[in-house]
């Protein structure tokens, strides 16, 4: 008997908690602002926002909407810019990453050799990174080496990480520049046709 | 007793999962982020196709100075999708009488030296032993046509003596391209031909 009430008490017990958890998200998650017995309690707003610029030269930017680097050849050079503002109300810190990486061929009607030997373009893009609110750099680092090894090959799941942290308080604004470059030294023709898929350019903030 | 302790620690445990859970997905509301999506990086790749024949020579072939051995002009269309580099190298059997006689593959410069004529397209410029299309550093375009690589081919009568009658001979003219970029040059294709003295 004393078994069976206990086997309750803990069915009860894990369903207040969860209906708990759930019902405080739900509220949470309409809500701006929360008030409990007259007192009023302003809910976190944390929000960044994120404008890419890309240039051929490094001298003139245009705004673009994602990272693309087509048909490049070896010695092919991209810069890019990522402006992030904090446009929440409370400070954060925010961290840039490259997610999500797939091979694959670039033109599925040509040669695919190069794909099944198992070359990537990971092994030959350099990365280098700066920016104007701390010290971080990436000086022409290669991509592979910023990615942690996956025994399977299967690197979807996996990041890069262009910066670490950015504080930024309510309202600053950081630029974040960053290049790719198709490294000819290591660029030979056993890498044409080849393709690198970068699921997300991710900007995560937290309060 | 010691069966109540065991009930309350697992219950506690529980409710310490449960909490830590909580503050987990908590933790997740008050963060943020932003994403821009659907990159790609890619590299082209060379489309060349080539087209021209020599004599098909073979070792009963019997071949006599001034011969044209081009049967049709050879030449390379670029469908290629990325910027990209040709040159080309002919290269063939010389036979000399200096004491003895003695043959070496030698490349054809276009010098006064060479036994061989060749009728080059306009747009190949020497450097070495090599013809590079448009200039050693020039860049073809992307997808930038067909080019005329040789259109005539053939041993100098005047110059091919006495010294080759009876002997083999072998012609080899190899096309090789590149990415532009720095990137070691790779053969496309070669084009042979071959005599042997008959028996």
């Amino acid at each position: 008997m004393s078994k069976k009430r206990m086997t309750l008490s803990l069915i009860v017990l894990i369903s207040s908690v969860f209906l708990f958890v759930f019902t405080s998200f739900a509220w949470f998650a309409i809500s701006d602002i929360i008030s409990i017995g007259g007192q009023t309690i302003k809910l976190a707003d944390i929000e960044a926002t994120a404008t890419l610029y890309v240039s051929t030269d490094d001298i003139t930017y245009y705004e673009a909407t994602e990272i693309s680097i087509t048909n490049s050849i070896p010695g092919t050079v991209m810069y890019y810019r990522l402006v992030i503002e904090n446009t929440g109300d409370v400070d954060i810190r925010s961290k840039v990453n490259l997610y999500g990486f797939t091979n694959n061929v670039a033109d599925p009607l040509a040669s695919d050799d190069n794909f099944q030997s198992g070359k990537t373009l990971m092994d030959i893009i350099r990365v280098s990174e700066s920016n104007d609110w701390n010290s971080e750099v990436l000086d022409n680092v290669l991509l592979s080496t910023l990615i942690p090894y996956v025994s399977s090959g299967d690197y979807s799941q996996s990041s890069a990480t262009l910066v670490e942290v950015l504080s930024l308080d309510v309202g600053n604004i950081a630029t974040v520049s960053f290049s790719l470059t198709i490294d000819g030294a290591l660029a030979g023709n056993d890498y044409q046709n080849l393709m690198l898929e970068i699921a997300n350019l991710a900007i995560q903030s937290i309060g | 007793m010691k069966r109540r302790i065991i009930l309350l620690s697992i219950s506690s445990l529980i409710f310490i999962i449960a909490s830590i859970v909580m503050l987990g997905i908590t933790y997740g509301w008050f963060s943020s982020l932003t994403s821009i999506p659907n990159n790609e990086i890619s590299v082209g790749d060379l489309r060349y196709t080539p087209s021209g024949e020599l004599q098909a020579g073979g070792v009963s072939y019997v071949y006599l100075p001034g011969e044209e051995l081009i049967v049709s002009t050879i030449s390379i269309d670029n469908a290629s999708p990325i910027e990209s580099q040709l040159r080309v190298k002919i290269e063939y059997t010389k036979w000399t009488f200096d004491g003895t006689l003695q043959s070496a593959t030698v490349a054809y410069t276009g010098s006064a030296s060479d036994h061989i004529v060749v009728g080059l397209g306009a747009n190949l410029t020497r450097v070495g032993n090599y013809y590079y299309y448009g200039g050693e550093s020039n860049v073809l375009n992307p997808d930038s046509g067909v080019m005329t690589i040789v259109t005539s081919l053939y041993y100098d009568g005047s110059v091919a003596t006495f010294d080759y009658a009876g002997q083999a001979i072998t012609v080899t003219i190899t096309i090789e391209v590149k990415q532009a970029g720095d990137v070691t040059w790779s053969d496309l294709t070669d084009y042979n031909f071959s005599t042997g003295y008959p028996n």
